[in-house]
């Protein structure tokens, strides 16, 4: 078998060349995102890396219930 | 002749390297994030009786502060629970590119929801009560 290696090059370079001429277009599609959806994406993210945290700890907690939302069960305490 | 294909390789090199390291940071984090949730199960009893004698309380900002005057060793622990607290949220901060403070004060939402009768509590405004 047998490589062509300056036809792979050129394939590669031809391939990057064109996605940076696309994506950049593809990225300007979209240029205004409601600030108040952001919030409400970013507080529910936290809200859910907070109970994959603690839902473990707080289980064991006398003081602390667990979380009435539905869980994250892989909880393990770790980030 | 064999120029473009060093340069690809050299590429190609360079673009496993960055892909590599990009798998070995969040494992890092991982690893980081495991040992600060097993020393705060190991705390867990100790600040659990502290909250329940009333001698500490929870506050708005997701951190525990006195409620009365603690000995040196509770206060020890007191610190020590709030820095790793302070590791948790600013590593979930980093995760959902917001703040630590805001995801303080959103723990600090759940734990006055979540928490028992009889632990101290700090509101929204700043005013402590006891649920």
């Amino acid at each position: 078998m047998k490589f062509e290696h300056p036809r792979i090059f050129c394939g590669f370079v031809g391939i990057s060349l064109t996605l940076a001429a696309v994506l950049p277009m593809t990225s300007c599609v979209h240029v205004k995102v409601d600030p108040v959806r952001i919030d409400a994406t970013v507080t529910i993210r936290v809200e859910r890396e907070l109970d994959d945290f603690f839902s473990a700890i707080d289980s064991g907690s006398k003081t602390i219930g667990a979380p009435t939302a539905p869980d994250h069960s892989e909880s393990k305490g770790g980030l | 002749m064999m120029k473009p294909f060093r340069t690809f390789v050299f590429f190609a090199t360079v673009m496993a390297a960055v892909i590599c390291l990009g798998a070995a940071f969040p494992a890092t984090a991982s690893a980081q994030g495991a040992g600060v949730g097993q020393r705060m199960r190991e705390r867990l009893p100790a600040v659990d009786a502290l909250k329940m004698k009333g001698l500490i309380g929870e506050n708005n900002e997701g951190y525990l502060s006195p409620r009365q005057s603690l000995s040196p060793a509770d206060s020890s622990l007191l610190a020590s629970e709030n820095a790793d607290r302070a590791i948790v949220y600013e590593a979930i901060a980093g995760k959902t590119g917001t703040d630590a403070a805001s995801v303080g004060k959103a723990r600090a939402e759940q734990i006055a929801s979540r928490s028992a009768p009889g632990v101290w509590i700090q509101d929204a405004s700043g005013r402590w009560y006891r649920k």
